[in-house]
Parts: C-alpha cells; sequence; structure tokens
C-alpha cells in the first residue's frame, strides 16, 4: 500500500490481479448478477487508489476491499427488495465443461445453484459469505451489520431451506419439513 | 469439506431434542469439529448414531456444504468472471495511468504551520514598521514630479492641459 500511496501504477495493478476476480466473486454471491458485481468490484477498486494518500493500516488491503464490496453489495439487494428474484444468478449457470463429467454431482450443484438463486438476498449474503467467503460468524455479522445472534439465525434459515428443498428433491423426500419457516 | 472457522457457542441444554440438534446443525453446519461446545457435539455424534431422522438431516447438510463449495470452485474458474476481471483491470489502470495518483496537496498539518508563519511574519514586519524609521515614514516629503505630476496645480487647470 506504501507504493500505491507514492503513485506507483504498477502496485495498483498487482493488487488488481490478485483482488478483481474475488472482489466480482463476491459481489456476485451476493448480488446474483454479473454486471452489479462488476460495477461494485470497479468502484471499490478505484475507491481504494482514491483513498491511498490517506491510507492507514488498519486492516489488509484484501480484508477492506471485501468489507467494501460487501457492504456494497449489500446496499444493492436492500435497494431493489421490490424486484423479483428470479433476475439472480443469471448467466453463470453453464461453466464450460465437460457435461459428461461427474454428470450426477454437476446436476445437484446446478440443482442447488438453482436454489440458492431463489433464496431471499440476505439468506442467500449470509450462505455466500460463509461458505464462499469462509467469514466467521462474527467477520459476517459485522459485514452485513447484523448483530452476531441475528446473522446466526439468518444463516440457519437459510441452510435450513436449502436443505430442505434438497432433501425433497432427493428419491424419497417427503418434505415432513415444510412447516419450518424458511423467510 | 469447507474450511470454516467456529462458529459462536449455542449451545443447547442436556434435554436437547432433535430440533434443537437440527436447529445447531444448520447454525453451526454440517462439520462437527467446528461446533463451539463439545457436550452438544457428543450430543450430536449420539444422535447421529441412533437417530435416523437426524443422520438424514446431518447428511443433507453435508452434502449441502460440499455443492456450495462446488458452486464456490466453478465460481473461481469462470470464464466470464475472468473476462469481467480483465475489463475491469484494463479501465482502472488507464484511469491511474491517466490520472496519477491522487494527492492531498497540503495536509491540514502543513496548512496551519503555514498560517503560522504567514502571521508571525505579519507580525515581525508591523514591529519593525512601528519602531525603525525608513526612508517611507520619515520626514522628507517625496515629491517626484514626473511620477506624481505637479502637485500644487489645481485640479480645475487639469482639465485645461
Amino acid at each position: 500500500m506504501r507504493r500505491i500511496k507514492n503513485g506507483e501504477t504498477e502496485a495498483f495493478r498487482q493488487v488488481l490481479a490478485e483482488q478483481t476476480k474475488p472482489l466480482i466473486k463476491l459481489a456476485y454471491g451476493v448480488t446474483g448478477q454479473l454486471e452489479e458485481a462488476e460495477d461494485i468490484a470497479q468502484e471499490s477498486l478505484l475507491t481504494l487508489w482514491r483513498i491511498a494518500p490517506k491510507w492507514e493500516a488498519r486492516a489488509t488491503i484484501s480484508t477492506y476491499l471485501r468489507t467494501v464490496v460487501t457492504r456494497k453489495a449489500i446496499d444493492v439487494i436492500r435497494r431493489r427488495k421490490a424486484q423479483a428474484d428470479d433476475q439472480t444468478w443469471e448467466g453463470l449457470s453453464d461453466t464450460g465443461q465437460n457435461p459428461e463429467e461427474e454428470l450426477e454431482s454437476r446436476q445437484t450443484s446446478a440443482m442447488v445453484r438453482t436454489y440458492l438463486a431463489e433464496l431471499p438476498d440476505r439468506q442467500r449474503a449470509a450462505i455466500v459469505l460463509t461458505h464462499f467467503e469462509n467469514k466467521s460468524h462474527q467477520d459476517a455479522a459485522n459485514a452485513m451489520e447484523l448483530s452476531v445472534d441475528a446473522f446466526s439465525s439468518l444463516l440457519a434459515r437459510a441452510r435450513r431451506a436449502l436443505r430442505h428443498k434438497i432433501e425433497q428433491s432427493q428419491p424419497g423426500g417427503d418434505g415432513n419439513d415444510q412447516d419450518d419457516e424458511i423467510a | 469439506m469447507i474450511k470454516m472457522t467456529k462458529s459462536p457457542d449455542r449451545s443447547v441444554s442436556e434435554n436437547a431434542t432433535p430440533a434443537d440438534l437440527e436447529e445447531l446443525l444448520d447454525t453451526h453446519g454440517p462439520d462437527l469439529t467446528l461446533w463451539p461446545d463439545a457436550s452438544d457435539v457428543d450430543r450430536a455424534r449420539k444422535a447421529a448414531l441412533n437417530d435416523r431422522q437426524f443422520r438424514s438431516k446431518l447428511d443433507a447438510a453435508t452434502k449441502l456444504a460440499q455443492h456450495l463449495t462446488v458452486i464456490s470452485e466453478e465460481l473461481d474458474d469462470h470464464p466470464m468472471l475472468d473476462a469481467a476481471a480483465g475489463k475491469i483491470e484494463l479501465t482502472l489502470m488507464a484511469h491511474a495511468e491517466r490520472r496519477g495518483p491522487v494527492r492531498q496537496v497540503f495536509s491540514s498539518t502543513t496548512l496551519v504551520r503555514l498560517a503560522a508563519t504567514i502571521l508571525i511574519a505579519c507580525a515581525v514586519g508591523a514591529g519593525v514598521g512601528h519602531y525603525a524609521e525608513g526612508p517611507l515614514t520619515g520626514g522628507t516629503e517625496m515629491s517626484d514630479d514626473v511620477l506624481y505630476g505637479l502637485m500644487d496645480v489645481p485640479f480645475e487647470s487639469l482639465a485645461a492641459i
């Protein structure tokens, strides 16, 4: 960061090379839209460049950027509450891999991806922060500006909703637990 | 298996019901080694052995975690994310090279020091002007007809010139 502070564009290039894709992935995971994810990642990286002269090393660059991206992504999903969830997680369903490879597992993963897309935004954000970003409940709660208990409950509801859908989709799945609240 | 940090303790009592264990399963995930309370882990292990329903929930939770890991890895390798990252890197590097670093020209400390220096200089100047009698403040009246014109010429007569 000291090098970026001194205006070394090469150092900034290095940060971009390391951070851009994970940041897009994080933003995409939370928002479910690639275009929005690109905007969020770009704005966050630009913010880093702009604040470089005033940078105080309270966190690593990676932690700082992930926090900024998470908050921006959460803001985006808060603002678009009125919009339908069927817009989310579009466009990335085909990874371009050989469809014959691990067909069953891929089918189930595709199914889980669909279920993930169907989750309420905040529940999906909780799953992404925990399972994609490996954040602790404390860190994820901070990022989502929730208490730890509220985050844990949100995550539990999200996991249960996904688990029930998987159980129901399995042969013999009877959906016994449908009465549980999943919203 | 996914790698996750331990979640905060939300342990249940000795009389944990299957519903309590299911709640813990959804809160802390299927990897029992990450559960914060050892007694809950014991109860969950026993339930996994003796309670078919809990066992199937645990298996489903494990599968879910595995699929989420797969989805995360698929995203890591996805060409569209590569393309998007490349686009952003080009845009931001162009911006950085065009604009250069955004620098603070003066920090607040510098501005305070500058203001203090100006004040001191003014005070010193005023003090010197007060005590020292210079050529402009002396009794000799400056009069230069070429520079200032003829001071004793009545104003009205200038119009006639």
